[in-house]
């Protein structure tokens, strides 16, 4: 996304930092950069950051977060009076949520709009965005939307019929939008519809029923929340991604849905006010408002996680400055105390949520789950889960703020007890917790010293009580007790800001305080010793040991598709339309190799061609299985070449390889014959077997297997021209073996066309009637470019300068 | 004739670089773990704490196989939760997953909808950044030289939080900025962070008592930084004329 500086700049009083230098501290302390270009850094906002640094309020806190400056007060931002556009009348549309995925809605009626042209800061700042201005009115809500991260829209009041709901869509319903694009509806999409069907595609684009025109003067303001997955399943039916719903995919928070309005209010009446401009009361429906989210961390555990000392002071400073409201020094004991002492009196709910029904109504274990999180503790939500993440602590041993548990096991309660976790390591059975065997947890409290218990319960008119822990009802059956965190350690608890929904637990603080202090200053300590021996797997054993025994013999290793034109399993939306299936054996790919091979036997320079393939197929209901395909080809001609076995001698090789109980394991699963004839007048023969190795991974194997060197430190790359093969032979006054420094004087003058040389004949004669020794070297040319086809004037030039380099040094060409 | 091409066998350059991760990480005591291609949504996604129908999971276009509740694994984090849960190892553990893996994206030069990675994953008690920093120095090091410098930078997976980036100082430059590094003097290398609760949890490791950290790196694209390869479709391509370069 890219940020126009001059626009982030309005945010600071003081300058910011040079480009670079800025573009360097969002590299190291924020995002990605991905490129300067004139006025805008292009930064890559991170996934998990889609909900607030889209929008320049965001990102301006992130840069000030960064930076260490501070940002000016709301009200000077951008140059604007943080203002709220007045309340003049009530608006008579009535407007509804019908649907639960969407989370709040919220509206103003506006009478005296203008859509004329906006302002020229306006267009300035969109066009950085790739926006284009259209007319202030739709622009307002773009602007709002950059500033904000929070998309409104404005939707012509006139053309509005009757009441405004979101609601999913009925079957067969359609909308136009915006763009001219008829679309049907899947059944149940969100939408926000009149009385004469549906207005939008909700979260993603306006529709134009609606639309805003050149005679628009009266508009519905809307600013709305929805659940994020619905926008994201929408946007991907009906395909159509917009810089909205790629905001509300992000999961933005409800409470920017009253910022987005009111900026957006702000925006039109600066650039959008005709005659008797006026806005409306608000509207807003917030059936489930959310609470102010607490988690905390202490110092051992930030410390414990980045590696080198943090201190509380430390912690809290950059939580600050990400917006935390921040506590130190807070005792977690104490703090439940207090907290569940305040919820004296409150009523019994079950199923109560810890984020929208607490401090008003309780369940047993929101109440703790509740109290944990005032005390910056991010604790499980059932009981036997609190139960599993706390430690266990003897009766004679219990101080205040920590959990009671038990079985009531009475006919009225509403869940039975549990005997195994169910979200904390799922599924451990509570004697592994430290319970006695045979009890279940149904109930938790928690003690406040002197001998009692607080607890939200159901029983005597259900509300949260106090009473002695000898006494009570629920906690006859103890099962055990429990301490939330070590006795002494202070937190930090801090309130996220509602604009940071990405900060749920402890680690999420630990990567803010983290990366805002600087990864520079993690040491660098070596892993613990634990006497591991650094083993491999049956299955990289098993390759390593293959490789090694094949390669050394002359086989080349081939990785191939796993893809195949035919098979048992098929791929949903296949990338290769031809190649949806997955393969059932290796051998299609190795055939392939080979006839491959054949056709590029002059470049490979090699008479026996032989390879081998492992690799994983597939068959059946997703049963996999391993696999070794052995392989090769020759030149037909058995006369000229002698006629050998890849698949014999390679299996051979592994079976030596590998020992006697793995040689038994390994089954074959099938073999064949190979004959290819192709374009270039090659005629070649050879065979393959294909052995299952599922057995042999159960069979112990030594390592290592060294595998021999590379041949090269660097990768040629292949051109796809055709190239020349050209032969040349000269007799040179020598006893043998000097094959290079013949090819050296090939290589000097053939040039860089000379792309493959090999020597493949070599021969020695003495010399008749007094004439000294003579060896004859013949070489193959290829010859190639990377980026055209040779002409055989080109071919013949490379050649010629090779002829005459030889001449050039007395020897004889044949 | 004379056969003086005898015949000489290649190592597919693949799996010499996965050879040599592997022997960076075995000196530091890691062990290899393997594990199946075909995998379903528990081992691939939730576990790993990416939850359904969140942007997250587009950060992986999946391979979805017909008529079956399966998927062609998009990383070989798999196999971390199968060697954690199913297999039942208990911290302190260290392994390294070097395998095949799959991404549903348009191939080009340095896209293939199959690829080879390798992750690699510590758990114990008292694990931290300053581990996986070392880690991560001790491998830039025996790839690119002692005197390779490496810079932690934020960055965001959901099975690991803090979540970071590696990155390091340019081999082709040393840092000076060229083609190589647009510049900057810094190349990415991959993707790290400390294990995320969530992921711990999963596997019935409690995640009060250990910690952990995860890497994962693109084989292929360490194998083409070594060696010059400008198209990742030729490591595929089954052509001895690239495999036998090495």
């Amino acid at each position: 996304m890219r940020i126009s500086l001059e626009w982030l700049q309005t945010y600071f009083e003081e300058p910011l930092p040079a480009t670079k230098d800025l573009a360097n501290l969002i590299e190291v302390h924020s995002f990605e950069v991905e490129g300067i270009e004139g006025d805008a850094i292009d930064i890559g906002v991170l996934p998990n950051r889609a909900h607030d640094c889209l929008g320049y309020n965001g990102i301006a806190a992130e840069i000030a977060a960064i930076t260490g400056l501070s940002p000016k007060p709301p009200e000077n931002i951008n140059e604007r009076p943080l203002v709220n556009v007045s309340e003049r009348f009530s608006s008579k549309i009535e407007c509804a949520i019908e649907d639960s995925r969407c989370i709040r809605f919220t509206a103003a009626e506006i009478r005296g709009v203008s859509p004329k042209p906006s302002p020229a800061l306006w267009a300035k700042r969109l066009a950085v965005h790739d926006s284009r201005a259209i007319n202030a009115v739709v622009d307002a809500t773009n602007m709002a939307m950059l500033e904000t991260n929070q998309p409104t829209h404005a939707f012509d009041a006139d053309k509005i019929q009757g009441k405004v709901a979101v609601r999913g869509a009925k079957a067969g319903e359609r909308v136009v939008t915006l763009d001219g694009k008829d679309i049907e509806l899947e059944e149940g999409a969100l939408v926000i519809a009149d009385d004469a069907g549906p207005l939008d595609l909700a979260g993603i684009k306006g529709g134009s029923r609606a639309g805003i025109s050149e005679s628009t003067n009266r508009i519905l303001l809307t600013s709305c929340n929805f659940n994020a997955p619905a926008i994201r399943k929408s946007s991907q039916r009906h395909n159509v991604r917009t810089d909205a719903s790629k905001r509300f995919e992000g999961e933005l928070a409800p409470e920017l849905a009253m910022r987005g309005l009111e900026s957006a209010l702000r925006y039109l009446a600066e650039g959008a006010a005709g005659k008797d401009f006026s806005a409306s009361e608000r509207i807003d429906v917030w059936p489930r408002p959310t609470r102010p989210f607490r988690t905390g961390l202490s110092c051992r555990e930030c410390s414990a996680l980045l590696g080198y000392d943090v201190t509380e002071v430390e912690i809290a400073d950059k939580l600050k400055l990400i917006g935390c409201e921040v506590e130190t020094g807070v005792n977690p004991q104490e703090r439940i105390v207090e907290v569940v002492i305040a919820a004296l009196g409150k009523p019994y709910v079950y199923g109560a949520s810890t984020r929208f029904d607490a401090p008003d109504e309780f369940d047993c274990s929101s109440l703790v789950a509740y109290a944990c999180s005032l005390a910056g503790l991010s604790s499980p939500r059932i009981s036997i889960d609190q139960f599993g993440w706390s430690e266990r602590v003897g009766a004679d041993d219990l101080q205040p703020g920590d959990l009671v548990f038990s079985q009531i096991d009475g006919r009225d309660a509403p869940k039975p007890p549990r005997y195994a976790t169910v979200e904390f390591l799922p599924g451990t059975p509570i004697d592994q917790l430290g319970a006695p065997a045979e009890m279940g947890i149904d109930h938790v409290g928690i003690y406040i010293g002197n001998g009692e218990v607080l607890h939200a319960t159901m029983r005597g008119g259900g509300f949260v009580k106090r009473e002695p822990l000898a006494g009570s009802g629920q906690f006859k059956n103890i099962v055990g007790y429990g301490r939330v965190s070590p006795l002494g350690e202070t937190r930090v608890v801090a309130t996220v800001p509602p604009e940071r929904p990405d900060l749920r637990w402890p680690e999420d603080l630990i990567e803010e305080v983290g990366r805002l202090l600087g990864y520079e200053r993690v040491p660098e300590t070596p892993t613990p010793d634990w006497g591991a021996t650094g083993e491999g797997s049956a299955e990289f054993r098993l390759g390593q040991a293959i490789r090694a025994a094949l390669v050394g013999a002359g086989f080349s290793e081939v990785m191939t598709s796993s893809f195949a034109v035919i098979g048992d399993l098929k791929v949903l939306r296949p990338q290769n339309e031809e190649k949806p299936f997955l393969r059932t054996s290796l051998a299609t790919g190795a055939q392939a190799a080979l006839e491959r091979a054949a056709l590029e036997r002059a470049w490979l320079g090699q008479d026996y061609i032989w390879i081998f393939e492992i690799g994983h197929v597939f068959s059946g209901e997703g049963k996999e299985s391993l696999r070794l395909l052995i392989g090769g080809i020759q030149p037909a001609d058995e006369k000229r070449y002698p006629l050998r076995s890849p698949r014999a001698t390679g299996h051979g090789l592994v079976l030596e390889a590998l020992g006697e109980e793995a040689a038994d394991a390994m089954s074959e699963v099938a073999h064949g014959d190979i004959e290819i004839s192709n374009a270039t007048g090659g005629s070649f023969v050879g065979n393959w077997v294909e052995l299952s190795l599922d057995a042999a991974l159960a069979v112990p194997i030594s390592v290592p297997f060294p595998l021999p060197p590379s041949a090269t430190t660097r990768y040629q790359p292949l051109s796809p021209y055709p190239y020349a093969i050209r032969d040349v032979a000269v007799w040179v006054p020598d006893e043998g073996g000097e094959r290079e420094k013949v090819a050296d004087v090939i290589r000097a003058a053939a040039g860089s066309l000379l792309v493959k040389l090999y020597c493949f004949d070599e021969f020695t004669k003495p010399g008749k009637d007094g004439a000294p020794t003579h060896t004859s070297y013949a070489f193959r040319l290829i010859l190639q470019a990377s980026d055209r086809t040779l002409s055989d004037t080109e071919i013949a030039a490379a050649t010629d300068a090779a002829y005459a380099a030889l001449r050039g040094k007395g020897w004889e060409i044949r | 004739m004379a056969e003086i091409t005898a015949p000489k066998g290649h190592v597919h350059p693949i799996s010499r670089v996965i050879d040599d991760l592997v022997k960076v990480f075995a000196d530091q005591g890691f062990s290899v773990a393997s594990g199946p291609e075909i995998e379903d949504e528990f081992h691939n996604f939730d576990a790993l704490n990416v939850p359904k129908d969140h942007p997250a999971r587009d950060m992986q276009d999946t391979f979805w196989i017909a008529d079956v509740p399966k998927l062609l694994r998009t990383h070989t984090s798999n196999v971390q939760i199968r060697y954690m849960k199913d297999e039942g190892h208990k911290p302190p553990l260290k392994i390294v997953v070097p395998g095949k893996v799959f991404r549903n994206e348009t191939t080009d030069r340095t896209h293939e909808v199959q690829f080879h990675q390798m992750e690699g994953l510590c758990v114990g008690e008292g694990i931290s950044m300053a581990h996986l920093k070392h880690a991560l120095l001790s491998f830039a090091k025996a790839l690119w030289g002692d005197s390779t410098k490496i810079q932690l930078r934020p960055s965001y997976f959901p099975f690991v939080e803090p979540g970071i980036e590696l990155a390091a100082s340019c081999f082709a430059c040393g840092g000076k900025g060229c083609s190589t590094c647009k510049g900057s003097g810094w190349v990415e290398i991959l993707g790290a962070g400390m294990v995320h609760p969530n992921v711990l949890n999963a596997v019935g490791i409690n995640p009060r008592l250990y910690t952990g950290f995860a890497f994962g790196m693109g084989v292929d694209r360490i194998a083409m930084m070594k060696y010059g390869i400008d198209d990742i479709r030729v490591l595929y391509s089954g052509d001895l004329r690239v495999v036998n370069q090495f």
